[in-house]
């Protein structure tokens, strides 16, 4: 049963093999590189969406508590500035409120100046009761902010006016 | 015999590798078919509840409630406006241990811990996994609870970072100005739903939708995907003609006239005449919106425009209005004056009508006589049909909700003396609007 297999008997055999070029082995290494970096680019790509995705709805939550707290500011503000409330702080700093021995004081003073008829235009409308202006669309803080400078555009202008009043007054 | 034996079982070497490679080959074909079947089983009978499973793992439903919209006045102040707020819950199915629990959660809230205990006891033996602790907090107080309740060990993903508690994302509706224009705005319920004034009439304007949507989140619970699966629909603010400063001013004159009157109650409009505006509209007594709970239901009335009354003599102006303009009356004529004037059968007494005057006259003194006489030379039709004309027995229309008619009856229901009872402002109802 025990096999001859000689040195020599190896030399002889000749086993037929399929004839690969060489560029076949080189076209199939490239192929696989290419799946292979696709693999990893597609794996890469994925985790980098993951991230920004991570990113993003960390920052939209951060936007959306900055909007909260503005908004929590803007009600501050807005209770600061009730009558009640300046009421309060101007008798803390010790201002009284104005009497009739006021008025009479400050009338002494400006007589004539006070006494001088005012003009009003008057604009002709037909006059509507109605109660609601305008309605305008809630875009939390963006809203806020853009009505917060409207008004003090609107505070200024009130200001320079007056102080044309009073200029016109003083001439 | 033997060694033909011996020949006979000597295997062909090709042939038992053929056999090898075929068994390896069956090994492996029973392999990869036991493992496609057992895919096509999860993967087509299965697919619906993996999927599930898969989505519940990672996936969450998310429900957000978008904030009310804000109601300004004229000079842009928010007179009601939503914030943010959390609500402290617990989930007692969460907690083992529910006397400690109750111990740290009394201690952060300054609670009574047995009234804690007994909450959270009630909840886990009725299967109860929602039990409110603090409502409506502010950002700075659940930060405080936060702080306060830490466990720096836990893994967990929400705050605050104790076992079986969490925070509810909710809104609150504040009223900065307090009492002022009360009646006007109104206010909206527990449920966020407008239940009196502004707050109410308004309600589809100012009403912030519920959008419904999902968010992914990885193993960490980190958020890495989310969708609305409805459309955003921001809702509106609504600027008002009211002037806080006005409404302010109206709102002390009135309080201080009520009392001096030693009266029940009040209401004061105030309108600009070139364009109908209302700049204020105050009612005395009056209540604050933000803790509208406290206050008797009857004070929410908005007599101003729900209440009625006759209006008396100021009614002169439509019976003489009227007259002018069908020509009964000239502006500049004059009228013989009588202390009295009988009607059906019903007296009418005139102390300033002795004397003969000129219309202007009659309607500045508010001489009964002259203005019955006109009413009776113009006629019921007219009359009522001015009076129509001129909006009484109708509602102006005011973004208001409940606003009375005002009671104007057709003349065929009138008695005998209506005619010179409405020329002189009575037998009818309006509202002070």
């Amino acid at each position: 049963m025990s096999r001859k297999n000689t040195s020599k008997n190896k030399d002889r055999i000749k086993r037929d093999r399929d004839p690969i070029p060489w560029r076949y082995c080189v076209l199939t290494l490239v192929c696989g590189l290419i799946l292979v970096v696709g693999f990893f680019f597609a794996a890469r790509q994925h985790f980098s969406s993951m991230d920004f995705g991570i990113k993003n709805s960390k920052l939209k939550k951060q936007k959306d508590e900055l909007e909260a707290a503005q908004r929590q500011l803007l009600l501050t503000k807005e209770i600061a500035l009730s009558p009640n409330e300046i009421k309060k702080a101007a008798k803390k700093i010790g201002l009284t409120e104005l009497t009739a021995a006021n008025i009479e004081v400050f009338r002494a003073g400006n007589d004539e100046k006070q006494n001088k008829p005012k003009i009003e235009k008057i604009s002709e409308t037909k006059p509507v009761t109605s109660f609601v202006i305008s309605v305008a669309d809630s875009k939390k803080g963006e809203k806020q902010s853009q009505k917060e400078t409207k008004t003090e555009k609107k505070l200024v202008d009130s200001k320079d006016k007056k102080v044309v009043r009073e200029t016109k007054l003083a001439e | 015999m033997a060694s033909r034996s011996k020949k006979t079982k000597k295997k062909n070497p090709m042939q038992t590798a053929f056999t090898r490679f075929m068994l390896i080959v069956a090994f492996f074909v029973l392999w990869i078919g036991g493992i496609s079947v057992r895919l096509v089983h999860l993967q087509v009978n299965q697919h619906e509840w993996l999927r599930g499973q898969a989505l519940g793992q990672r996936r969450d439903q998310t429900k957000e409630k978008m904030l009310r919209g804000t109601i300004y006045d004229r000079a842009d102040h928010a007179l009601a406006m939503s914030v943010n707020v959390k609500t402290l819950f617990a989930d007692p199915k969460e907690i083992e241990d529910l006397e400690a629990t109750a111990k740290e959660v009394a201690k952060a809230l300054k609670l009574k811990p047995n009234d804690v205990l007994k909450d959270l006891r009630e909840a886990k033996e009725g299967g109860k996994r929602f039990v409110v602790l603090a409502r409506k907090l502010n950002e700075d107080a659940a930060q405080k609870i936060n702080e306060t309740l830490e466990i720096k060990d836990l893994k967990k993903l929400d705050l605050p970072k104790f076992t079986g508690l969490h925070w509810k994302e909710e809104q609150k509706r504040s009223y900065p100005y307090n009492t002022l224009a009360a009646h006007i705005i109104g206010f909206s319920n527990a449920e966020d739903i407008g239940s009196a004034g502004v707050e109410q009439s308004q309600e589809d304007l100012l009403h912030g939708t519920v959008i419904k949507g999902w968010q992914d989140r990885d193993r960490l619970g980190r958020v890495y995907d989310e969708e609305a699966t409805e459309e955003r629909q921001s809702p509106k603010d609504v600027v008002l003609t009211i002037s806080s400063s006005i409404q302010y001013k109206t709102e002390q004159a009135l309080e201080k006239a009520v009392k001096a009157a030693n009266a029940k109650s009040g209401t004061a409009i105030v309108l600009d005449p070139r364009t109908g505006e209302i700049l204020a509209m105050a009612n005395y007594p009056t209540f604050d919106p933000n803790k509208y709970n406290e206050f008797p239901a009857e004070s929410y009335t908005n007599k101003a425009v729900q209440s009625m009354y006759s209006p008396g003599s100021i009614f002169k102006l439509v019976t003489y209005g009227a007259a002018l303009q069908e020509k009964t009356i000239i502006a500049d004529g004059e009228i013989e004056g009588k202390s009295f004037i009988e009607v059906s059968g019903r007296r009418f007494n005139d102390p300033h009508g002795a004397k003969q005057m000129s219309y202007g006259d009659a309607l500045a003194v508010s001489s009964n006589y002259a203005a019955i006489k006109t009413a009776l030379g113009l006629g019921k039709d007219r009359f009522y049909n001015y009076s129509r004309k001129f909006g009484f027995g109708s509602p102006t229309g005011i973004e208001l909700p409940a606003e009375a008619n005002g009671q104007l009856r057709p003349p065929q229901t009138w008695f005998g003396d209506s005619l010179a009872s409405m020329s002189i402002g009575y037998e009818l109802n309006v509202t002070a609007l």
